[in-house]
């Protein structure tokens, strides 16, 4: 039972990622791989102010979610100079800074050993402890930051997005304001993206730079290539998919000394078959380009 | 043409000494030009003249090298496309650029957004959006009718024509409340029918929406359809201006641009 609420909480911390990524890659047409940068930034802001200074939940997450929108907004100052190809290499670029900053300042996320002893988020006086508790938790997290999503994507504001994503400049000789708005975007897409960061560290009470590094970048944009981007389901189908499939091929009943490598190559041709089919990934409006 | 025109307007678009190279080829060189409100200005010349780098410049999308242009006395040479959209100035691009993932309906939408409505926090205003969305959806339809687009409001932008994108780009950038549009080639790649179309639709906005026009046309049928006011552009340099008749039936004219030595210019 535990297994399955504990992969119902990750599916809910990632629904969160993906839902926060999408409005950056499926809204905005930037296609970040940073986004577990954000993450781990959420995640650190957690475990340091309620492990060092006992600060509750409820003081913490505000925090976590200004930290990522300051952060997403310095990033998007620096990074927005650049557009497609040049983007994509400056958020690889500042993932791997954000890695090699929690790596080696170890004075302040104590590097390589982690941090470990993370107090569970407390809500009401209730300590969330126990997994089906957890569950609740995220749950409940999840939806709130869906229903944020939502309305965030039925706006005029993702409508703006939407028509830069589709042509810049055509978007431009309608007033719309690129620089402005993709900054816009990025200051949401982080500081969303810290709230599963502060789930996680409270879940799993350890973190270490491992959990945010540039193949969890990776990931969270496959997530999205994969179930599809520019609408809301998009990203939920991708979540599914990409995170009930290596469980389900556990039970596949491949030999031992092969069945990892062959669930990994099983998983990579799946992926390269549904991109090659479904330019849209599973249920997406956009394709990534 | 640098004060008032007949009935006693001043210019709407003003640009003086433009110039602008891309390396050692020089595009345009001391380029004067004047548009004025309530007129079709037609700007012609043969290809690589530096039509579409001088209306790049006037929208914003390149910087001269030197010179001004300013919009409503306003000098908005270093202003960003964006901002010169906001002062009323709209371009059509020779290759169009609609918003293929948007419904058609969207794509005139988002022209009719305001700076408030690209908020986050509009995302929050549920009451306000839902009454604005409203008055947008029966403005987008007002706009998609006018340019004939109206059944194809549900289409995704990137099923249309590329007739049909002309359209509706044009319907876009009325939306926007486009004071003076800058149209490259708008009857470029069309069908004849389309082509018509285009010209009465041309007329039918200056005449109806109190909107000026400059365009940049080979098609010469379409240039004596609508041009009250040419420029002809060659290597970089305003050759000659004037009336249809002053620049059409010039023989230097003829002969830079069809080779032509007598007869008339279609």
């Amino acid at each position: 039972m535990n297994y399955l609420l504990h992969i119902c909480i990750m599916l809910a911390i990632y629904g969160m990622l993906a839902s926060s990524a999408n409005l950056l890659i499926g809204y905005s047409g930037l296609l970040t791989m940073a986004h577990a940068a954000f993450y781990g930034l959420g995640a650190y802001v957690y475990a340091l102010l309620s492990l060092h200074f006992n600060w509750p939940f409820w003081a913490t997450l505000p925090c976590a979610v200004a930290a990522g929108a300051l952060v997403g907004w310095l990033f998007g100052l620096a990074a927005l100079r650049f557009r497609n190809e040049t983007f994509v290499l400056a958020t690889i670029g500042f993932q791997m800074i954000v890695y090699v900053v929690l790596y080696n300042w170890t004075g302040l996320t104590r590097g390589p050993y982690g941090i470990s002893g993370i107090p569970h988020p407390a809500v009401f006086g209730c300590r969330i402890e126990t997994v089906p508790q957890f569950f609740l938790f995220a749950a409940v997290m999840f939806l709130i930051v869906l229903g944020i999503s939502v309305l965030l994507c039925r706006s005029s504001f993702a409508l703006s997005l939407k028509a830069l994503r589709d042509n810049e400049a055509a978007a431009q000789t309608l007033g719309i304001p690129p620089r402005r708005q993709y900054i816009r975007a990025m200051i949401v897409g982080s500081a969303l993206a810290a709230i599963p960061g502060v789930c996680f560290a409270g879940y799993v009470t350890y973190i270490d730079p491992t959990s945010f590094t540039l193949q969890e970048s990776i990931f969270i944009a496959s997530i999205l290539l994969v179930g599809g981007s520019g609408n809301i389901k998009g990203p939920l189908c991708g979540v599914l998919f990409m995170l009930i499939l290596p469980e389900v091929m556990r039970f596949v009943g491949l030999p031992d000394a092969i069945a990892a490598n062959m669930r990994e190559i099983i998983y990579g041709l799946l992926l390269i078959v549904l991109m090659y089919f479904r330019p849209r990934g599973l249920a997406g409006e956009y394709a990534v380009k | 043409m640098n004060g008032t025109d007949r009935n006693g307007r001043a210019p709407l678009l003003l640009a003086r000494n433009i110039a602008k190279s891309f390396g050692d080829f020089r595009a345009l060189r001391d380029v004067d030009v004047t548009v004025f409100p309530g007129r079709i200005t037609a700007f012609v010349g043969p290809n690589g003249a530096g039509k579409t780098t001088l209306f790049h410049i006037l929208s914003g999308n390149l910087r001269p090298d030197r010179g001004r242009v300013l919009l409503d006395g306003v000098d908005i040479t270093r202003f960003e496309p964006w901002r010169i959209a906001w002062m009323g100035m709209g371009k059509l691009y020779q290759d169009v650029r609609i918003f293929e993932g948007l419904s058609v309906l969207d794509n005139v939408k988002a022209a009719l957004l305001e700076p408030s409505d690209y908020s986050i926090l509009s995302a929050f205003r549920l009451r306000r959006f839902a009454a604005a969305e409203r008055t947008r959806n029966d403005e987008a339809m007002h706009y998609l009718e006018y340019v004939g687009l109206g059944e194809f409001a549900k289409k995704r932008g990137g099923e249309l024509s590329f007739g049909q994108q002309k359209l509706l780009a044009i319907a876009r950038l009325l939306a926007h409340g486009s004071r003076l549009l800058l149209l490259d080639e708008p009857t470029a790649a069309l069908s004849p029918v389309m082509t018509e179309n285009m010209i009465s639709l041309i007329r039918k906005i200056t005449e109806e929406q109190n909107v000026s026009v400059a365009l940049i046309e080979h098609n010469m049928r379409v240039v004596r359809n609508l041009a009250s006011y040419i420029y002809f552009l060659h290597e970089g340099t305003v050759f000659c201006h004037g009336t249809q008749s002053c620049v059409l039936e010039n023989p230097e004219v003829r002969e830079l641009y069809m080779g032509l030595s007598g007869g008339r210019m279609e």
